[in-house]
């Protein structure tokens, strides 16, 4: 809180006090000034005007030349009489000589003994002095007026004198009288007495003042705070999750009391309020969470394992990024009778609950048909049969199925309005030309014709939906074949990588744009684990490529290579085999190659007589190099097959 | 497999680049029987050798006995993975190898 009522309220009254004080003493000073100056001013002018009275009975020139008589003295003392009696300094009598700017003293008297002494001896009868009349003084002298004259003086300081005219008999101006009164004393008294004023004004004001502040106080700040620390408890109490509120009652029953009480009103509404947010909210949390167990449920079902190992010589991989509502889109992978692989894709009409529900129906169903049913599209007829069947909603459902047999370089496949699946051969992708069969869910009497295409090793063949190829990005562009085409030639991809690879091209297209379909791809990799060889030396380069394409070193690569060269070329040259089996085995971090040949018995772990190097040319080097580059050698004759497995230890962890 | 040939005087510098397996080591006996009976230096500069196999080492044999009559063999720039299998075979004991 920056500023403060309270404080506010004080200041102002502090203020106003000042500035009362300040008026009320400044008033106060030049009303007394005045006053005084007045009262002052009638005092030396009576005072001067009874002198003139009474010395106007006497002759002056007598009077000079008789200083010591009795009428001398007795004239005296009452004008000290009169000096003392009206607080006056000095009453002097004297004859002005206005043509020569003389004055000649006739009487000088003063209250102050000191002084009166002083002037007796400095201004005796008949002294005469340099002095130019007043202004004043020439007035009274020539119009007989009496006048006032302040003036100021070095030695004496500041003086009030009033002139009178004394007259002789005749009445002829004779003498001037002038009385002295000193304003320096009238200052010091006006200001103790302002000062005395002025205290008991600012005691006065103080102790009023003082009051008010309590009482507003007490009246008003008090019953304000009370409302707002109130409002502040109430503030902090819902933070802390307290309900109770008591109601505000400042009992003042003014204005502060209106606020309080429509503060207790607001109260009961806000709190309601909160209470029906709170259920909205609870009710909504509880659908989202619906929600995502359906999506957990649908991903459970759809199998969350990106790559799905079926068999030795097939790797498949697959990933599913689902749009903001539970979708219809859904892979499958799972093993025949006959042990072949197959692979579904399928995308369910429509979105949410109703679709995925739908979808979990039909991928149950066509799993169900292929493992029953031999024939391929006898079993996709079938399921097609009861999706229409069972189908109140009419949805329909785009599929692929792939078949993949490891004996033949083949897959069957059957493409059910589906989308085009990519094939790559040797790094080389292009868009598998198949005409689509109808869609299943739409025409129960539909047929749906197997089609056949080569598959070798290395090759892969990746399946999608249409959330892939009509992906959208912030410019409102389509990610399109054509851009996936271009993902997919490559030479190095597994299954998996290039699953990752096209997620991440999606991901980094979309760059942040909304995803409105659910994103299902499946990726099928033919990786042999054994070869199959004629017996010729021309078949090495087959060897060095499959070895070259295992996860190890290269340094052991080499070394691998270099046995099976020396055991493949023996085999070639010496066993009259027409077939060679290699095949690759990895357990732990020992690697085994098998070779399996139909040729003539070749014991390799039999001993032969150590050859010199000299006799090296003639051959024998390779059976040694391969006992020293193996770890060990396993020889069996079995079935009448050579089966030498050759173990090596991968370094590469240790 | 590349085989560049240098002759200098009655020196011989063969370098062998690539693969000496099976397949190409007969490349290189053809290469050896062409040699004429003058050189007495041979040398087989294994820089760019990345492979050998135990037919290769025949014909590393053969190369060394045509010139140990005259006491000038040698192989140079042998690579670390071909240095192995000359030990593997004992040729590190019998020839002039230099890595």
């Amino acid at each position: 809180m920056k500023n403060s009522l309270l404080r506010r309220i004080v200041v102002c009254i502090l203020v106003v006090f000042l500035v009362a004080i300040v008026i009320f003493g400044s008033l106060s000073c030049f009303d007394n000034i005045r006053r005084t100056t007045s009262l002052t001013g009638n005092i030396v002018k009576s005072a001067s005007y009874i002198v003139s009275q009474i010395a106007s009975d006497y002759d002056m020139e007598n009077l000079i030349n008789n200083p010591s008589s009795k009428k001398y003295n007795y004239l005296k003392s009452s004008l000290r009489s009169i000096c003392i009696g009206e607080g006056l300094e000095y009453i002097f009598i004297y004859i002005p000589d206005t043509k020569n700017n003389q004055i000649k003293y006739v009487m000088v008297v003063a209250a102050d003994d000191e002084k009166n002494n002083e002037v007796s001896e400095d201004r005796k009868a008949g002294t005469v002095i340099e002095h130019k009349l007043f202004d004043a003084e020439v007035q009274t002298w020539n119009s007989g007026e009496s006048t006032i004259y302040e003036y100021s003086n070095e030695k004496y300081g500041r003086f009030m004198s009033s002139y009178n005219c004394i007259y002789d008999k005749n009445n002829k101006p004779v003498a001037l009288v002038c009385a002295d009164y000193s304003l320096e004393k009238i200052y010091t008294e006006i200001i103790s007495e302002i000062v005395i004023k002025m205290s008991i004004v600012i005691v006065a004001l103080f102790a009023m003042f003082a009051l008010m502040a309590l009482f507003i106080k007490k009246k008003i700040y008090n019953p304000i705070t009370m409302v707002f620390m109130s409002m502040k408890d109430y503030i902090s109490d819902k933070k802390a999750g307290k309900k109770a509120f008591e109601p505000i009652n400042p009992e003042t029953n003014d204005e502060i009391q209106l606020i309080a009480d429509f503060f207790n009103e607001m109260v009961v509404d806000i709190d309601s309020y909160v209470d029906k947010i709170k259920t909205l909210a609870e009710e909504q949390a509880r659908a989202g969470t619906e929600l995502d167990v359906a999506r957990r449920i649908q991903y459970g079902i759809i199998s969350k394992e990106k790559n799905i190992c079926m068999s030795d010589n097939f790797m498949v991989s697959a990933r599913m990024k689902s749009a903001k509502q539970v979708g219809g889109d859904f892979y499958d992978s799972f093993l025949l009778k006959n042990g072949n692989i197959c692979t579904v894709i399928g995308d369910v009409s429509g979105k949410g609950v109703a679709a995925s529900l739908f979808m979990v129906f039909v991928k149950t169903l066509i799993r169900e048909k292929l493992i029953d049913i031999s024939d391929v599209s006898d079993a996709i007829k079938s399921a097609n049969l009861e999706i229409c069947e069972s189908n109140p909603e009419e949805m329909f459902v785009t599929a692929f199925i792939a078949i993949f047999d490891s004996e033949s370089d083949k897959f069957h496949y059957i493409n059910a309005g589906h989308n085009k699946p990519v094939i790559i051969k040797n790094g080389k992708a292009e868009f598998l030309e198949c005409s689509p069969c109808m869609a299943l869910g739409v025409f129960d009497d539909s047929e749906y014709k197997q089609c056949i295409c080569d598959f070798s090793n290395g090759d892969i063949l990746y399946l999608y939906t249409d959330g892939v190829t009509e992906a959208v990005n912030a410019d409102k562009e389509f990610f399109s074949e054509k851009r996936l085409l271009g993902v997919c030639n490559n030479t190095e991809y597994t299954a998996n990588s290039l699953c990752q690879s096209i997620s991440n091209s999606l991901e980094s297209f979309i760059n942040g744009g909304e995803q409105f379909d659910d994103i299902t791809m499946l990726a099928v990799k033919r990786q042999d684990k054994s070869l199959k060889l004629h017996c010729e030396l021309s078949e090495l380069k087959k060897i060095q490529k499959y070895i070259f394409k295992l996860d190890i070193e290269d340094k052991l690569k080499k070394k691998i290579f270099l046995a099976c060269d020396e055991v493949f070329s023996n085999i070639v040259n010496y066993s009259g085999a027409d077939l060679v089996f290699v095949s690759y085995n990895k357990k732990a971090d020992k690697i085994s190659i098998i070779f399996r040949d139909n040729g003539k018995k070749f014991d390799y772990l039999e001993d032969r007589p150590k050859k010199d190097f000299d006799d090296f040319d003639d051959g024998g080097m390779g059976i040694m190099i391969v006992k020293k580059i193996c770890t060990n050698i396993v020889y069996n004759y079995i079935n009448s097959e050579n089966i030498l497995e050759l173990i090596f230890t991968d370094n590469q962890n240790n | 497999m590349e085989i560049i040939n240098n002759i200098d005087g009655n020196k011989a510098t063969m370098e062998i680049i690539g693969w000496l397996d099976t397949q190409t080591a007969p490349q290189l006996g053809e290469e050896l029987s062409k040699l004429s009976d003058d050189i007495t230096s041979l040398v087989f500069d294994f820089a760019k050798l990345e492979y050998i196999s135990s037919a290769g080492l025949r014909q590393v044999v053969s190369a060394y006995k045509k010139m140990s009559c005259k006491d000038g063999f040698k192989i140079i720039n042998v690579s670390d993975e071909v240095f192995d299998v000359f030990k593997l075979t004992g040729f590190d004991q019998k020839i002039n190898i230099e890595k």
